[in-house]
């Protein structure tokens, strides 16, 4: 959920509650007031009446009190004075009404009275919704108005922090310029901006170092192999070379051309990374198999692989010529050197991709790390498990995807354009 | 045949050295820019070897001065750099052969034969040994006087083998000429054991001598009688 979405849920649901809170204290206090003021006129009409009844020995007369009901009962029976609220029938108005009852002894001329006093509650009723309602719809106002205000407010402050998101989001530290961070007059913006803009500078410094450091040490690597090489060629001519030392020299042979072979894989896969393949071009990727094919050819005829080609479509794809060569030579060549002898290799073409499928020996154990530099399967001396490295390291600049699977006992390896 | 050589790593050149005054040729070991650029204007030689990266300067331009004043000269850049534009740059200016360091110095005598092959020649040479002949323009292969038909591959095997005669050739400089960069893939041993085999039995059901033979734990070894 977005920060700005959240902060906007919090602040409706607390101003809701809050304006809820105080809208029930509210209506509870105007209630409650009104209700004193009616029993406190009540309590005032019956001193009225009894001063009255005291000062003229007479009951007064009923028009005085209009709109409440009062009633003389004469009685000889001592009762105390009682306060309470009953429904009353409204003639008038043909309804059951709320009424406040005040029942007192009084006495005039010396008989004694039952008086009852009915105040209709209705008008209080009135009054309260009167007050609440206005009161509620502008509540309800007030809440909208400050929640687009905060809204926008927010929105606002939010900004450069957003800004900051965004230019994270696309950091890249092949990249060579540093991040454009936006300009902010808030403090902890500022601090932000200036904590992860030396965060990023140190992260693309040191990659660009690793970089420089991985390709100068193999670029140096390549004159001390070649000396080592040589003098290695020379010695083997030698005649006088005795069983033992010829086999130690073969053994150093070997390791030398892995070791070569590693270093100029290396240096590919850095040339690849720093982008230093000149541009792309719209390649046949029938062609290009085409031709890879034919150079496997004998290979593929002598450990007895049939290759079935399944041509859908013929796509041209803008692609590096000489990494798209890399690149499928690499495949073709681990399609073949993890086959099976007798085995099969299927390559499907598509409008916009090329699946490359191979008998193999097992599925892989560990299918994830297996474009990942030096996964190996098997550890046989023959490969340093660079070549699907290199494949997958053309795809990203090439910004194709490639994936594997391993399903019906074939080795699948897709690419999609 | 005379060859020059620009190389400043001064092991390296000393191996070139020693196998190339082995084959047989004449040969001029400069390390630095000035004197072979000197070398260049002043003197003949049916080969140069340059490497590109030298104190003094680049050896491309010790290319341009050898295709301007000696045109004959057969020219291969050996260099560290293994980069594509390297390699076109060389070519265009009038380089031969290109080929990348570390590189078999049986690999290296291969391509200086085909390059004096191409130039003194003009293409229309033919090689003898024996009762073997071949054309490599042509990629024609006589036992006897008789046409014998070999594969790409088998063809490109003898070449090498001829070119490298009376040496051992490790079955690694073998698999980087047969296929270069991808010569890691799996059983090119055996690959290579296989058409050695079956090339030795072309050549002598056709009568031919077997000059092929394989030495023990090192590779195999082209020699006539």
């Amino acid at each position: 959920m977005k920060l700005l979405a959240k902060t906007s849920i919090y602040y409706l649901i607390f101003s809701a509650l809050l304006f809820s809170v105080v809208g029930i204290i509210f209506y509870d206090r105007l209630q409650g007031v009104i209700d004193e003021e009616y029993t406190e006129n009540l309590y005032l009409e019956k001193d009225v009446i009894i001063k009255f009844m005291n000062d003229s020995g007479k009951i007064p007369l009923q028009q005085l009190y209009i709109g409440d009901n009062v009633i003389f009962i004469k009685t000889n029976v001592f009762f105390k004075e009682h306060l309470g609220d009953t429904n009353i029938y409204n003639s008038l108005e043909d309804e059951m009404q709320l009424t406040r009852r005040l029942v007192f002894p009084a006495e005039a001329g010396g008989q004694k009275y039952k008086v009852i006093i009915n105040k209709s509650l209705f008008e209080s009723e009135d009054l309260v919704e009167n007050i609440a309602y206005p009161f509620a719809l502008s509540a309800f106002f007030t809440m909208i108005i400050l929640f687009v205000f905060t809204w926008v407010q927010q929105k606002q402050m939010w900004k450069p922090f957003y800004s900051t998101l965004g230019e994270l989001n696309s950091f890249d530290a092949k990249q060579n310029n540093s991040l454009n961070l936006p300009e902010t007059k808030t403090l902890e913006f500022r601090t932000l901006n200036s904590e992860i803009k030396k965060m990023t500078d140190k992260i693309r410094n040191d990659y660009k170092n690793l970089k420089e450091f991985t390709e100068n040490a193999s670029h140096e690597m390549q004159t001390p192999l070649s000396i080592i090489r040589s003098k290695m060629e020379l010695m083997i001519q030698s005649e006088e070379l005795t069983k033992v030392q010829t086999e130690s020299i073969m053994d150093m042979f070997t390791s030398l051309t892995r070791l070569s072979k590693l270093n100029q894989s290396l240096l590919l896969l850095s040339k690849i990374e720093n982008g230093q393949f000149g541009d792309n071009q719209m390649v046949s990727v029938e062609n290009i198999l085409k031709d890879k094919l034919g150079l496997f050819e004998e290979m593929i005829k002598f450990r007895k692989i049939s290759v079935v080609k399944q041509i859908n479509f013929s796509p041209f794809v803008k692609v590096n010529p000489q990494l798209a060569d890399i690149l499928f030579s690499n495949l073709l060549n681990n399609a073949i050197k993890h086959n099976i002898y007798s085995g099969k290799i299927i390559i499907e073409l598509n409008k916009d991709s090329i699946i490359i499928s191979n008998s193999g020996i097992k599925p892989l154990r560990d299918p994830e790390n297996m474009f990942e530099r030096f996964s190996k399967e098997s550890t046989s001396g023959d490969s340093a498990g660079l070549g699907l490295a290199i494949s997958k390291k053309i795809c990203d600049a090439s910004g194709f995807k490639i994936t594997y699977k391993y399903s019906d006992n074939l080795h699948i390896i897709t690419i999609i354009f | 045949m005379k060859i020059l050589l620009v190389e400043d790593e001064a092991s390296l050149g000393d191996s070139i050295l020693t196998f190339l005054k082995k084959e047989g040729y004449l040969c001029e070991w400069v390390k630095d820019f000035n004197s072979a650029f000197d070398k260049a204007i002043d003197y003949d030689y049916d080969c140069a070897l340059i490497d590109i990266s030298l104190p003094g300067g680049s050896g491309l331009n010790i290319v341009e001065a050898l295709k301007k004043n000696h045109p004959k000269t057969g020219i291969i850049i050996i260099s560290a750099r293994n980069s594509i534009d390297d390699k076109i740059t060389g070519l265009d200016i009038g380089a031969d052969d290109y080929l990348t360091k570390p590189f078999h110095l049986s690999e290296l005598n291969s391509r200086i034969k085909s390059v004096l092959r191409r130039r003194h020649f003009e293409g229309s040479s033919e090689i003898i040994l024996g009762s073997l002949k071949l054309i490599p323009e042509e990629k024609e292969f006589f036992v006897n006087d008789e046409p014998v038909t070999l594969t790409k591959k088998e063809y490109d095997l003898l070449l090498f083998f001829v070119s490298n005669k009376n040496r051992v050739l490790t079955k690694e400089s073998i698999a980087e000429h047969l296929w270069g960069d991808m010569a890691d893939m799996a059983d090119s041993f055996d690959f290579i054991y296989s058409h050695i085999k079956n090339l030795r039995k072309k050549i002598t059901d056709s009568g031919g001598d077997d000059c092929i033979k394989s030495v023990y734990g090192s590779g195999y070894k082209f020699s006539t009688k």
